[in-house]
């Protein structure tokens, strides 16, 4: 019994290390190798959890050849557009101007009622809405409205840009954030006097503070009865990250 | 990119050096056995069943202290035909029954020679 709880601990760990290894692309949408290595993985990481015959050595092995694999194959596709296309083949166009691409659908034995599906999935009501329609090499749908269906941009409406960019945060459950704050070019006195002028004396009674781009900073306290915070902390033409 | 190719690198290593260890320590733990009972076989043909059945038990006290070993690499079940096949072998040896000694003993010499070869690298095994 303790045999098969250590082993399956350390095949754990060691798909644990080899997934984080791969990269998030693992986590989320998946290219066919990866899928494939993906169900590979966690077949050969069983197999020794539930027979103790098996040497455990056998299953990290043959782990560590599809990490080897994956990261070749992620190299060659990096490295050569051609090598990609083989690998993981071209995203494929079925709606194109608000039309529907019989040919590729058929080419693809893509049914038809799964791209209206497809479309509805993403938020778009119908053919009469949709602009383009892409399905990437990962099986993913892409859906692009028309541009008389989607609201209307900023520049379209001759309204001056503005910066967009991530919102910073500056202290997680109680501890500063002191990469993110090299990154917004603030320091931590700083932050520590705008929370003082709040009433705010340490680091840890802040649950959240999270500077966005237009220079205010969020700051949630700890406790149900915490308040939430919103402070005008940096002027807008100094956000820059 | 840079990490990807230090992990290429590095699992690539891993694996070489883990094959390589691998092989010699399966030949290392499986040479000694095997000229063991060679030579065992020997004194079973010529009738000497004193003889053999102490090195059948010298032979089996020394599988025991390296089946452990062993079976980080291989499937416990390969040493473990070879240990059975021993145990057989003494009781054939012990009834002073040459017939089945013969057979048991020739049974243990393929099974540890199994042991070598499954670890092998070749086109038999590959297919």
């Amino acid at each position: 019994m303790l045999n098969g709880f250590l082993r399956t601990a350390i095949l754990f760990f060691v798909t644990t290390v080899v997934l984080r290894l791969m990269g998030k692309r693992q986590l989320a949408q998946l290219q066919p190798y990866e899928v494939v290595i993906t169900l590979m993985i966690s077949d050969l990481a069983t197999q020794p959890m539930s027979d103790v015959e098996i040497p455990l050595l056998g299953g990290v092995v043959s782990i560590l050849t599809l990490l080897l694999l994956h990261s070749l194959l992620s190299v060659l596709a990096f490295c050569s557009m051609r090598l990609r296309r083989i690998i993981c083949g071209r995203p494929s166009v079925l709606v194109r101007d608000g039309r529907i691409c019989e040919g590729e659908l058929r080419r693809l034995c893509f049914d038809l009622s799964d791209l209206m599906e497809g479309i509805r999935a993403n938020g778009v009501l119908g053919l009469q809405e949709t602009g383009s329609v892409v399905l990437e090499t990962n099986g993913a749908l892409s859906v692009f409205p028309s541009a008389d269906s989607r609201p209307p941009t900023r520049q379209e409406l001759g309204m001056p840009g503005r910066y967009d960019g991530i919102p910073l945060t500056l202290i997680l459950d109680g501890k500063m954030q002191t990469r993110t704050l090299r990154i917004a070019g603030l320091d931590e006195g700083w932050l520590r006097r705008l929370l003082q002028g709040q009433g705010i004396e340490r680091d840890a009674d802040v649950l959240l503070a999270a500077l966005d781009t237009q220079g205010v900073l969020l700051v949630q306290e700890r406790g149900d009865a915490g308040r939430l915070l919103t402070i005008p902390a940096v002027s807008e033409d100094k956000v820059r990250w | 990119m840079c990490r990807k190719l230090m992990t290429i690198l590095a699992v690539a290593l891993i694996l070489t050096a883990l094959a390589v260890v691998e092989q010699r320590l399966v030949t290392h733990l499986t040479d000694d056995a095997l000229t063991r009972i060679s030579a065992l076989l020997e004194l079973v043909r010529e009738g000497e069943m004193e003889t053999a059945l102490q090195k059948a038990r010298e032979l089996d006290l020394h599988w025991d202290e390296h089946a452990g070993e062993l079976e980080v690499l291989v499937d416990h079940s390969s040493t473990d035909e070879v240990r059975y096949g021993l145990s057989r072998l003494i009781a054939a040896l012990e009834a002073e029954d040459r017939a089945a000694a013969l057979i048991y003993a020739s049974e243990v010499e393929g099974g540890i020679e199994h042991v070598r070869e499954r670890q092998a690298f070749s086109v038999q095994n590959l297919l």
